[in-house]
């Protein structure tokens, strides 16, 4: 019988493992949290890049000639990523 | 291996007594908190039946005291020794590396969904109207590991 996963417990582990650094975990969990950290860190890079991104786009909208459709259609696909629920572990 | 009937009622009673403990230990200035905690634990208490760690009431009562400022009591040190004890149980181990594998393939698909928005952006620097900041530009090529002029 394969046990279902529960979210709550094992996040509470995963937070746990992170602040004591690790120190007492196994290599495969080692490895499994450092690939954890390093997509957090590589999203994070992203949204931030995403979010000046679009700040600029915007401040071009108050320039004198309208913006193309697709660049005014690109900020709104910009926000609406970055407003989406993160798939982050809670 | 499902658990018998015998250990189901154990744990149940012990959720049961992490309510108590949560209740007992939550702030009567932070009734939404309250609430939220004693939902996950209500929670907790119906999945016991199909729950194999044993060691469920001390998470949520760790969990319980973590978000109540209890972090002094004993509850954490005994959560950190039952961690322990989880990470050598092969099965235990399994499950979470699974989680953290499943949880980097969702990062990888936003990822790749927010490296693609940003080619976009790239894209569209020469579109009329469009001032994207040099220094922005070169920042997400560099983040795209890709070459821009």
């Amino acid at each position: 019988m394969t046990a279902p996963r529960p979210a709550a417990p094992l996040a509470a582990v995963h937070d746990w493992l992170v602040q004591t650094g690790t120190r007492v975990a196994p290599a495969d969990v080692r490895a499994a949290l450092s690939a954890v950290d390093a997509a957090a860190v590589r999203i994070a890079a992203l949204e931030a890049l995403l979010r000046e991104a679009q700040d600029a786009l915007g401040a071009t909208m108050w320039g004198p000639s309208p913006l193309p459709y697709a660049v005014v259609a690109l900020r709104d696909r910009i926000a609406a990523v970055l407003d989406a629920p993160s798939t982050e572990r809670s | 291996m499902p658990a018998d009937q015998d250990t189901i009622t154990v744990r149940r009673a012990a959720l049961r007594e992490a309510l108590i403990a949560c209740r007992q230990a939550a702030s009567p200035g932070d009734p939404a908190l309250v609430a939220r905690v004693t939902e996950r634990i209500i929670d907790g208490l119906a999945a016991a039946p199909r729950q194999p760690f044993p060691s469920v009431r001390d998470t949520y009562v760790y969990e319980a005291g973590m978000r109540h400022g209890a972090e002094q009591s004993d509850e954490p040190s005994r959560f950190h020794d039952d961690v322990r004890q989880w990470l050598t149980d092969p099965e235990f181990r399994a499950q979470y590396i699974a989680s953290c594998e499943e949880h980097v393939l969702e990062a990888e698909a936003r990822a790749a969904q927010h490296a693609a928005l940003l080619r976009e952006v790239l894209d569209q620097r020469g579109a009329a109207g469009t001032i994207l900041p040099r220094t922005l530009v070169d920042r997400i090529a560099e983040a795209l590991g890709e070459e821009c002029p």
